[in-house]
């Protein structure tokens, strides 16, 4: 991984994180880590955050609070989006993430979310039964979870090599992508299950609005 | 190329016209679901609760639940399926009558059983149910646990739970599959319940998407179902247990895979919409977007006229469920891509869209099960042989 070493410490502990403590408490680490005195936007001036943190920012600055649309606990409890009032963006607040190193961390934490999801799958999978054997052990379900650990693997090891510039962005939204499919497939084996708000599925939708925010402007 | 029957082709320019009302209030229910009882007088949610017809609607008769003169009652589903979805799916499921119970009507019901449903129908928007999927065990019907024990005058009492139910909460008709006590795995029946029965209860369950159809947990503790209200008992026995599941998913599958298409065209067209000049790869993908969803249409249409010349005949509908199922979640993600960062805040129709888009996915079987079922018809040499 080609971004600077404590950087990519803060994006393996999103990854962590968010595998075992989910999105807002992984969300919240990784921002304060990377932009502790502003919130991070994405390049059309949207921001997807812990509320928590944002209440913290709105204190800091003050003056620009009023311009935004907030919406609070959307799509899931604890989160917050901001749309913005006037035009700003990452690359005109001074005190913002570096651009690259955010999209990293971001990616790195979907991943972990992704893993996360692909966790509980196997756990609801194997407590379902169908004739007597477990859902999990359906030939079809282990080829689809295989097919999506390939996807995981694959991910790790494309964002460790990742590089900066032009080229970089536009792997990086691939790998969104590649990402937000994996999670689709997860959540197709769940059924009903990963379409009700008390299931993964709402976590999975936020997942997804992170990476629609803070994408690449020309990727 | 299938070329419509001239009445077909009314009700579709009909239906079209109607669903801009849907479009309109789309937002309004995503938000609260119940928003649809504000709404029971547009001409869409008319018709759907059979309390509108288009011209030229003719029934081979008068009889309450006769199909449509032209006898492509699957097709006729499917094109008002896609037009009304394209108005807004979660309107459109939101909406009170027969629906799927009309479908199971038509396979199982007697003419006395269609009166009773159709006849309260008439009164008033009512809406109707659909039960099949249990808690833990899906729409596996070996797996089914929800029992009818004999009452010992011809009638049943009804226990179980059912899960991801449609409407549920609002319906005062619910069709709900159980299996009689005692009996060997596949010994399912269908039945009709009176939701105001003493022991029925339905919870609803909030969802990500698709919000109108207001998913619900159903709990049943001895409701009585009356001999008159079991489904399929004037049939020979051949025909009302997994014979008669499988007619009515049969029929109920080019529906859903339409209701999909409905809802990947409205993203196509929202990107031709905002973003006029789309170039190189953009256009590429526009393009072969839509060259997928002209596809998926035909196969959804072949796979309805196939159910109406042989109700046995699936295959196609498996296809075209699982293909346009895909589709809709393909569509709605790549139109926000096509629209930029934050598109999912700035463009909440859309956001919406991709939402439901992945409600249709579990409808009647979810992708793994229609391929299980395509793997079927190509194993026995039903499907794919010229």
């Amino acid at each position: 991984m080609t971004v600077p070493a404590e950087v990519r410490e803060h994006c393996l502990q999103a990854r962590g994180n968010a595998r075992t403590d989910g999105l807002v408490p992984a969300l919240t680490l990784l921002t304060r880590a990377l932009s502790p005195k502003v919130a991070p936007r994405g390049p059309r001036g949207h921001a997807v955050l812990p509320k928590e943190l944002l209440d913290e920012f709105a204190a800091m600055e003050a003056e620009d609070a009023g311009r935004d649309e907030r919406h609070d606990d959307v799509p899931v409890p604890g989160l917050a989006v901001l749309r913005p009032g006037g035009e700003q963006g990452v690359a005109e607040a001074p005190d913002g993430p570096d651009a690259h190193a955010w999209g990293t961390g971001l990616a790195w934490l979907r991943l972990g979310m992704s893993e996360r999801l692909r966790e509980a799958c196997i756990a609801y999978l194997a407590a379902r039964q169908v004739e007597g054997t477990s859902l999990l052990m359906q030939q079809m379900v282990k080829g689809t979870l295989a097919d999506v650990l390939i996807d995981h693997l694959e991910i790790e090891g494309v964002l460790e090599e990742l590089t900066e510039g032009p080229d970089g962005d536009r792997v990086l939204e691939r790998l969104q992508q590649q990402i937000t499919r994996a999670d689709r497939t997860l959540l197709r084996l769940l059924g009903a299950h990963g379409f009700t708000a008390d299931g993964p599925g709402p976590t999975a939708h936020a997942s997804e609005l992170l990476a629609d925010v803070y994408r690449g402007e020309d990727t | 190329m299938i070329s419509l029957p001239a009445p077909l082709v009314t009700t579709q320019e009909h239906v079209r016209r109607w669903a801009g009302d849907l479009r309109a209030h789309a937002l309004e229910l995503d938000g609260d679901p119940e928003a649809i009882r504000r709404h029971l007088d547009l001409p869409a949610v008319r018709f759907l609760a059979g309390h509108e017809v288009p011209p030229d609607w003719q029934r081979a008769s008068d009889a309450a639940g006769a199909g449509p003169a032209h006898g492509l009652p699957t097709l006729e589903r499917v094109l008002v399926s896609e037009e009304l979805a394209r108005g807004d799916a979660g309107m459109m499921l939101a909406s009170p009558g027969a629906s799927m119970c009309g479908a199971l009507l038509g396979v199982l019901g007697s003419q006395e059983q269609r009166d009773w449903v159709y006849g309260r129908l008439a009164e008033r928007p009512r809406w109707t149910c659909f039960a099949l999927t249990e808690p833990e065990r899906g729409s596996a019907i070996g797996e089914m646990t929800a029992t009818l024990t004999p009452d010992g005058d011809g009638g049943y009492l009804l226990d179980g739970e059912k899960r991801y139910v449609g409407n549920a909460a609002r319906a005062d008709v619910g069709a709900v599959f159980a299996r009689v006590a005692g009996t060997e795995r596949l010994g399912v029946l269908a039945v009709l319940v009176d939701t105001a029965d003493p022991g029925f209860r339905a919870e609803p369950l909030p969802t990500v998407g698709l919000r109108g159809a207001q998913l619900t947990h159903i709990t049943l503790e001895r409701v009585r179902v009356p001999a008159e209200r079991v489904l399929g008992a004037h049939l020979p026995p051949t025909r009302r247990g997994m014979w008669s599941i499988v007619a009515v998913f049969n029929q109920l599958r080019p529906s859903v895979a339409a209701i999909a298409l409905g809802i990947a065209r409205p993203p196509h067209d929202y990107v031709a919409e905002h973003r006029r000049l789309l170039r190189g790869r953009e256009r590429e993908t526009y393009e072969e977007l839509g060259h997928r969803i002209d596809a998926a249409r035909l196969l959804t249409y072949r796979a309805a006229l196939a159910v109406d010349r042989r109700p046995a005949a699936g295959h196609l509908a498996s296809a075209a469920k699982a293909r346009a199922c895909e589709l809709a979640e393909d569509v709605t993600l790549a139109a926000l891509g096509l629209l930029g960062p934050g598109a999912r805040l700035d463009h909440p129709l859309l956001e919406k869209l991709a939402r439901d888009a992945r409600g249709v996915e579990f409808m009647e079987g979810t992708r793994n099960i229609q391929k299980l079922n395509l793997f079927q018809g190509l194993h026995t040499g039903k499907v794919g042989r010229p």
